[in-house]
């Protein structure tokens, strides 16, 4: 920023003041090298001199102090000791700076360019980063670009789908700034606002935002260009930007299949407005009357035609635009058609007669066919990852970018399709995962090439279906999981014995635990502070899993397998005081024979029970349903053992059935939401069963019991 | 009427400079020298009754910083106006930090006028 002459001033005495401040700081870290305070300070000061630099426009002092502010974070993150010869060097660093100003406000250069450089190769050095070839690596990226201006050649058709947070007001945002922003780029050849999710009067808040757009805009601008409008947006909201301009292929505008072919004609000069007039006047088909009338040739007429017709054929192909509700029908049409063929195929084995293998075999296939169509069915909502990956593609690069690593990024499986709700659900474990494999896995150049490796690293996204599940693989070729780290860290935690071995996938599921983190301070770069625990917790929310695979110097490999779509579950069936319930698979850690003579009493009301060598408590489901007496011996004859992630407990139940795929249907549309039920479905017999919601249940059953817990455990540890 | 803008940030240098440019576009701007002045100026318009269209705010501050300030405003009848916060290149996670506190969109040190009042026409309606 040019500034004037009072700013300079003004810059001056301050960048004296800071000096001043990071000199004190630098003389008492002499005597205290770890004094917090101190580095704090030291750091707060060149930052703030950098950026003061910066804005006045003396990138030279404001550069190198950037240097010197990265040398700084190393050491606040406990990288880099403070060592004398540290401190020398930063005490010639402030000088240095020193001088550059006293040179610019006698109006004179800020450095000898050589002097400069070889100033900055010292705190490189430190840094360790080797001379010239990261210099690019240095400079910050230009942070608010202008609108790109360069035009791309002819034009480009995008497709816009907006989608904003409801609270999207409360941050200050207004979407129709956005779509000025956005109309200034180019011509809106479509615009279409989605108004369903427009409550009745009593349910609206004038504070909340409930339409969505879709718009399809001609530009002549870049795809960048588009992305910038909504550059303040596009990581809290739902915003696809599609480049059609491929459908528009062999020059057919589209725009012609929703023209009138007299619009069409006088457009192309074949015609004038009052020959139209004229001609529409007769009420006769219009292309016939222009020929009688000679107006124009038949041959002429025919290609217009022609021409319009494959434009028409083209809109038909391109564009179907359905309501959601439709398909949410259809959905449940192809579930209730499998209810109904179970039903069926039930009634045939009750009534057993001549030709029942020939039925059976009919039904069965029957039953396959029914199958694909519900999968089919539930496609339609599937989008492909590429939008997913082309995001941590870019993250991936600016996180390595700030930490000095050099990556390479290949996407594949980007036409790999999930539904919509699956993919709004895992991008944060995509992004934990990401920050992992950049922050712990992935080396600096020079620690790669000490190992023999190529200084890039390369991190893979991968994506592809396989039997009815999708996978999606993060693979790095770093330097792999630190499972001595683990070992160090769960001992630490009291997790497990200091003696104690164990296998490497036991160790690899640490790492998911709640308050764990191998780096023991979060730096700012990374800005984390939230474990990987929370990958696992959104991972069994959808009923999707994790695989680690990781090999010291070769790298670590996450891979997710996620369910096709959000609303097909694996549950098992189990019976409680005659009510069918059914529990989400992939938190049951086992089932087993119910023993009233092994629970223990704990406290007034907790009981627990041996489970795999420890207690557990159990969560009996009479006391928090309230469906009648607690089961007090009870005629429980089964336990369902339970782990969210959070917390493992037992189920008594009367009777475990069958694990089966269901479609779950939430209760808020039909009734309300149900704390502890995460919906309903209707199972083959026709009955209705009842999905329950661990977390749910877990908070209602031990809510008030979680101190208490915390204080048994640290008691177990003391022992 | 001149759209009112509070800028808060606790180098002189980037009040000076920041203020300058906004006063040349043609804004009315007031300054704060950290989290509490800013909450401090926040209330007395409120009190006033004045308008404000625009906060910007700088993060790493001393007393008060700026994620901070953004909650506190939010508590305010100023809680819609929207809101930049300013960042350097090295605190992606800064960004992330100011939008969940509220932030509508934020700049990064050092820009030149011209990114200014290109992310000011990002949140706030044109005069």
């Amino acid at each position: 920023m040019s500034a004037d002459d009072e700013t300079l001033q003004i810059f001056f005495s301050e960048t004296e003041e800071l000096l001043k401040l990071a000199e004190e700081s630098l003389l008492a870290l002499e005597s205290t090298p770890e004094s917090a305070s101190d580095i704090e300070q030291l750091f707060r000061s060149v930052h703030t001199l950098k950026s003061g630099a910066g804005m006045v426009g003396y990138t030279s002092i404001s550069d190198y102090a950037h240097l010197v502010e990265n040398l700084l974070e190393r050491v606040r993150s406990g990288k880099l000791a403070v060592t004398k010869n540290l401190i020398t060097l930063l005490l010639g660093s402030i000088d240095f700076i020193r001088s550059m100003v006293d040179s610019v406000s006698q109006g004179e250069a800020e450095a000898d360019p050589e002097v400069l450089n070889e100033r900055k190769d010292q705190i490189k050095r430190y840094l360790g980063i080797d001379g010239i070839s990261s210099l690019e690596r240095e400079e910050p990226e230009p942070p608010v670009k202008e609108a790109p201006k360069e035009p791309a050649q002819e034009f480009s058709f995008y497709k816009i789908d907006l989608k904003f947070r409801k609270e999207f007001f409360h941050s200050g945002q207004d979407p129709l700034l956005i779509l000025l922003g956005l109309s200034e780029l180019g011509e809106f050849v479509e615009v279409v606002p989605d108004l369903s999710e427009l409550p009745d009067f009593e349910d609206f808040s004038m504070y909340d935002l409930y339409i969505s757009w879709q718009i399809i805009i001609k530009t002549e601008m870049s795809y960048e260009a588009i992305e910038d409008v909504f550059m303040f947006v596009k990581d809290d909201n739902e915003i696809r930007i599609e480049d059609i301009t491929e459908r528009y292929r062999e020059g057919i505008d589209i725009e012609l299949a929703g023209k009138k072919l007299g619009e069409v004609l006088v457009e192309k000069g074949s015609i004038t407005e009052e020959v139209l007039s004229d001609a529409l006047k007769k009420q006769k088909m219009l292309g016939e009357i222009l020929v009688e009338d000679g107006k124009i040739q038949p041959e002429d007429l025919e290609k217009v035609v022609a021409k319009q017709e494959e434009s028409r054929a083209v809109y038909r192909k391109t564009t179907l635009r359905v309501d959601v509700e439709k398909i949410h029908s259809l959905v449940n049409l192809a579930e209730e058609t499998g209810i109904g063929l179970s039903k069926v195929q039930a009634l045939f084995e009750k009534y057993a007669g001549p030709g029942q293998m020939e039925i059976t075999e009919e039904m069965e296939n029957l039953v396959k066919v029914n199958q694909e169509f519900q999968e089919r069915v539930a496609r339609v909502r599937m989008f492909p990852l590429e939008g997913t990956f082309r995001r941590f593609q870019r993250m991936a690069r600016d996180l390595a970018l700030e930490q000095n690593k050099q990556i390479k990024v290949i996407l594949t499986g980007l036409d790999t399709e999930l539904d919509k709700e699956v993919i709004e659900h895992t991008t944060d474990p995509l992004k934990h995962l990401v920050r992992n494999c950049i922050d712990h896995g992935l080396e600096t150049p020079e620690e790669r090439e000490a190992k023999g490796k190529p200084p890039t690293g390369i991190i893979e996204f991968k994506a592809y279906q396989r039997a009815g599940k999708i996978f999606v693989e993060i693979r790095d070729d770093g330097k792999g999981i630190d499972f001595t780290g683990i070992q160090r860290k769960a001992i630490e935690k009291g997790w497990i014995e200091p003696d104690q071995v164990l296998s490497k996938e036991a160790l690899l599921g640490f790492m998911f635990k709640p308050g764990f983190s191998t780096s023991s301070k979060v730096t700012e770069v990374s800005g984390r502070g939230v474990g990987m625990d929370v990958v696992k917790t959104q991972l069994d929310q959808l009923g999707g899993t994790i695989d680690t695979h990781t090999e010291k110097d070769k790298g670590t490999t996450f891979t997710l397998c996620l369910p096709l779509t959000s609303a097909l579950m694996e549950v098992l069936h189990v019976m409680v005081r005659g009510i069918s319930y059914l529990v989400p698979l992939q938190s049951v850690v086992g089932t087993e024979k119910f023993d009233n003579k092994l629970v223990k009493s704990f406290g007034a009301r907790e009981r627990v029970y041996p489970f795999r060598g420890d207690y557990l408590p159990l969560a009996d489901m009479t006391k928090i349903l309230d469906i009648g007496m607690p089961s007090a011996n009870g005629n429980s004859t089964a336990l369902v053992f339970i782990d969210t992630g959070r917390k493992a407990f037992g189920i008594p139940v009367d009777e475990v059935l069958k694990p089966q795929q269901i479609i779950v249907k939430t209760l808020e549309k039909n009734y309300r939401s149900v704390k502890g039920l995460a919906g309903a479905t209707i199972l083959g017999d026709g009955s209705v069963s009842l999905v329950l919601d661990l977390l749910g249940l877990e908070e209602i059953f031990f809510k008030n019991s979680f101190e208490g817990d915390a204080n048994y455990e640290n008691e177990e540890k003391a022992e | 009427m001149e759209k009112h803008i509070l800028f808060v940030d606790d180098s002189p240098t980037m009040r000076s400079s920041v203020s300058f440019c906004l006063r040349n576009a043609g804004y009315r701007v007031t300054e704060a020298v950290d989290g509490e002045d800013g909450v401090e100026k926040v209330q007395s318009m409120e009190e006033k009754g004045e308008s404000l269209s625009l906060i910007i705010t700088d993060i790493n501050m001393p007393k008060m910083d700026g994620v901070g300030f953004i909650s506190k405003v939010k508590e305010t009848e100023f809680k819609f106006v929207p809101i930049l916060v300013l960042t350097t290149v090295a605190e992606e996670s800064v960004i992330k930090k100011g939008r969940d506190a509220g932030a509508s969109g934020w700049l990064m040190k050092p820009f030149q006028p011209e990114q200014l009042l290109w992310a000011i026409k990002k949140v706030v309606w044109p005069k």
